[in-house]
Order: structure tokens, then sequence, then C-alpha cells
């Protein structure tokens, strides 16, 4: 038994890692938003608008204790608009390891505006995907040119996922991202926001008016100069790299307070130390 | 719900360290413990009883674990040790057993290490692994049996909450 005795002091050594911290409070997080997670591959569109309303009665029912005494007299849930998964694929060959939840929307009583944004999702998210392979069998292929052994190659880990900033009923906003990962990570980010009423899509202008450009640059210079007063290690391009100013169609999604955050590519205003950048627009 | 977010603050580190004891790899840990709150916290109202919240989750924690060994069976073994060990005291007697058991079967080293890493009695584990106790006591003696350890029917059988050191 002595020798458990000291296996068990090894298993107790083992540290988890600063960012164990980060990560569960993720998932804690991605499980407040996640309206649907099937267990299966592949499920159909049935299938699963059928288990996102039983979570959305869930979510409501955990939000909402009152509320939920009073559903029982409702005949049906409602209609809840959201982004649910439409299907979750896994594909592991020798060259990648793929995993996709690819999201689309739902339930928001206009089927025009639903058909076109999934049909955009889909085939955007396809693209990626096969580009992604294709990338990946390409390093496969060279690794065995150069002389690599099939067994000792990693995988790239390709990953298609997306998150909902906000819905709060009449606008929905959410992300989709796709990441690469081998020797380094790699990643791209799609932003949705939809405004359910009219169906179509918001712009800045939409949500900040006419001025949204000044507005947005204020708020960016601001956060800048704030970012690098708060941490000395924090660095933006300055001189002739310097941001002066966004662009008309600057990505942007809607945060859960319904304020608009600006979001900055990698490389784009600041080292690609700093990642990508987020600036939260506040009223003014 | 909050009850279970509490739960799984509390006892991420636990969380952790058996899920690094499945698959051996910092990233795949986290991986690992990430899925199995997503699965729990969006699966809550499947649990009836609160009393059972710690069994209940580690079900969900050992199958996460061991979904990812047969997902990534390919390019899993590289059997290397945790960077981060705290150094003290004689590690290389202390891995030696301790990374036995990580080439034990998976199913036997659930019962490893939950019996003796995690301080379980048999009878939750009974409910984690979803068996009865005969079929975890049997696991447990095959894998000591394996590990070329001595067993006494006193060590394996329950005594109180807490496995016995005495040999």
């Amino acid at each position: 038994m002595e020798q458990l005795k000291e296996a068990r002091l090894a298993y107790t050594a083992i540290a988890p890692p600063p960012d164990l911290d980060e990560v569960v409070k993720d998932a804690v997080r991605l499980s407040r938003l996640r309206t649907h997670k099937p267990s299966h591959h592949g499920g159909r569109i049935a299938a699963s608008i059928a288990a996102c309303l039983c979570l959305a009665f869930v979510i409501t029912l955990n939000s909402a204790p009152a509320l939920a005494m009073g559903l029982y007299d409702l005949p049906v849930l409602g209609q809840v608009a959201r982004v649910c998964t439409l299907w979750r694929f896994e594909e592991s060959t020798e060259a990648s390891y793929v995993r996709v939840n690819m999201p689309a929307l739902e339930n928001t009583g206009n089927t025009e505006l639903e058909q076109r944004i999934n049909y955009e999702i889909a085939y955007k998210v396809n693209e990626k995907l096969d580009d992604a392979k294709a990338r990946a069998k390409e390093f496969y292929d060279a690794f065995l040119a150069t002389g690599g052994k099939a067994d000792e190659f990693i995988p790239m880990d390709i990953n298609i996922d997306y998150q909902v900033t906000c819905n709060d009923g009449k606008r929905v906003s959410f992300v989709i991202s796709q990441s690469e990962t081998q020797a380094s990570f790699y990643a791209e980010y799609d932003y949705y926001n939809i405004d359910m009423e009219t169906g179509r899509e918001l712009t800045l202008s939409n949500l900040l008016g006419g001025d949204y450009i000044e507005k947005v640059n204020r708020a960016v210079l601001a956060g800048i100069a704030a970012d690098e007063t708060a941490n000395p290690d924090d660095l933006y391009f300055h001189d002739e790299l310097a941001f002066q100013s966004i662009e008309p169609d600057q990505p942007f999604y809607i945060n859960e307070q319904g304020h608009v955050v600006v979001v900055f590519n990698k490389y784009e205003i600041a080292p690609g130390y700093m990642g990508v950048r987020r600036f939260e627009i506040l009223p003014e | 719900m909050r009850e279970l977010e509490i739960y799984i603050e509390e006892h991420q580190d636990s969380f952790y360290r058996l899920a690094y004891t499945y698959v051996k790899d910092r990233d795949a840990a986290l991986d690992v413990v990430q899925n199995a709150i997503v699965q729990a916290l969006t699966h809550i109202h499947t649990l009836k009883d609160a009393a059972h919240l710690q069994t209940w989750f580690y079900r969900i924690l050992v199958n996460e674990g061991l979904t990812y060994l047969r997902k990534n069976k390919r390019y899993l073994p590289l059997e290397e040790l945790p960077e981060d060990f705290a150094d003290d005291g004689d590690i290389a007697g202390r891995l030696d057993i301790y990374s036995a058991v990580g080439r034990l079967k998976p199913r036997l080293r659930t019962v490893v290490a939950l019996r003796y890493f995690e301080d379980m009695s048999l009878q939750d584990i009974a409910r984690i692994t979803g068996t009865n106790l005969n079929t975890v006591k049997t696991r447990l003696y095959k894998a000591l049996k394996e590990l070329r350890l001595d067993m006494t029917e006193e060590a394996v059988a329950e005594k109180g909450e807490s496995p016995t050191w005495n040999s």
C-alpha cells in the first residue's frame, strides 16, 4: 500500500495550470449561452428544434422561477428566436482533426430571413472547412515528402464553433469562429448582427447613428489610451501604423448589455501578441 | 444550477487531476474538464437527487475522459510526465507507480484513481461507473494485481469513507 500512497502524492502534486480557472469560467458561461448541444452527430433540423425548445424551457425555469410556474398553463412554449446548433460534426483523418458546431437561426418568425442567413452560414462554414482541410492535407503531404513519418504527424486541429453574444428578443448577435491549431494558432471570426423585427442585418450606422465613425473612433482612441495606462505591457501601434479610423464595415457584435463592441483583428492596430482587440462603445 | 456551479468552482482542481490522469496532456485535460462542465450544466435537469451531485458529476467527467481516449487513440500515448510536478522528495519512486496507474486500461484506471486518489467509497465508484459493488471490487483487485501490489482483502474492502493505507 505504501506504493499507492506514493502514487497518490504524485497525483496530488499535479498542479492545475493557471488557465484552469478561466476554462471553468468559460464553461459555465458557455453553458448559459449554449442553447443546444446534441450528443449525436449530424442531427436533423427537426430534432434540434425540439431539443432547443426543451432547453429554452430549462433556461427560463432557472432564470425566473415565478414565470416557470405560469408556463404550465401555456399550451405552447412560444416562439423563442434563437441561435441553435444545427448539426455537430467530428472527423479525424491522418491530416486533421475536425470539430464543427454549425449554428443556425431559428424561430424568428421570418422564414425568408432564416433561410438567407442559414444558407450563408452553411456556405461559409463549408468553404472554410474545405480550405482548412486542404491546408492540413498539404502540410501532411509536405511532412511526408520531407522524410517525416506518418505516425509522428500531429493532425491539424480545425475547430468551427459559435457564440451568441446577445439575444434580447429583438436583436440577435453571434460570432462564428474558425480556428486552426498545429504549431501555431490561427483563427478567423465572422460576426452576425440581425434585427429580427425587420429581418435585416444591423450596421453600425443603424445602431450608433450617422456619425458612427467619429463616435467609434473617439471610443477606440480613449480605449487604447486607457489600456496603455492600465497595463504597461499593452502596446498598440504608434506613428505611421497607429490607429486612425475604423472602416465603414468594421466588424462588431452586440454584447449582453446591448452595447456595440467593435473588433480589430490581430495585427490590425497592435502587435500580434496583443491578439484580437475589442472596444465596447458606451452610449455617450 | 447555482449549487452545481459552486460545487464545480470548489472542486475544479480535483477534476483537472482526474482528467489529467486519463489524458496525460495539459490542454486535453482542460478540454475534458470544460466539456464535462458544459455537459453537466446543460443536463442538470436530469439529476434527480441533489445528494448525488458529486457522483453524478464524476460520472460525466469520467465519461468525458473515456470518450476523449477513445476518439484520440491514434495520437495519444506520448506518456509524458506532467510538466508541473511539485519538486519534493523522491519523485522517481512516486512517478513509477503513478505512471503505472496511467498505463492501466481506462476502466481499471478509473477505479484506482477514484478509490485511492480521490478517496471515494466503493459504493460511490459503483454509482459513477454505472456498475455494481462486485464489479468495482473485481476491477480493483485486477488493477492492483496488474500493478503488482500485494493486496489484502482489507485494503480493498470498505473501511469508513476513506481508504486505509496500512499494508
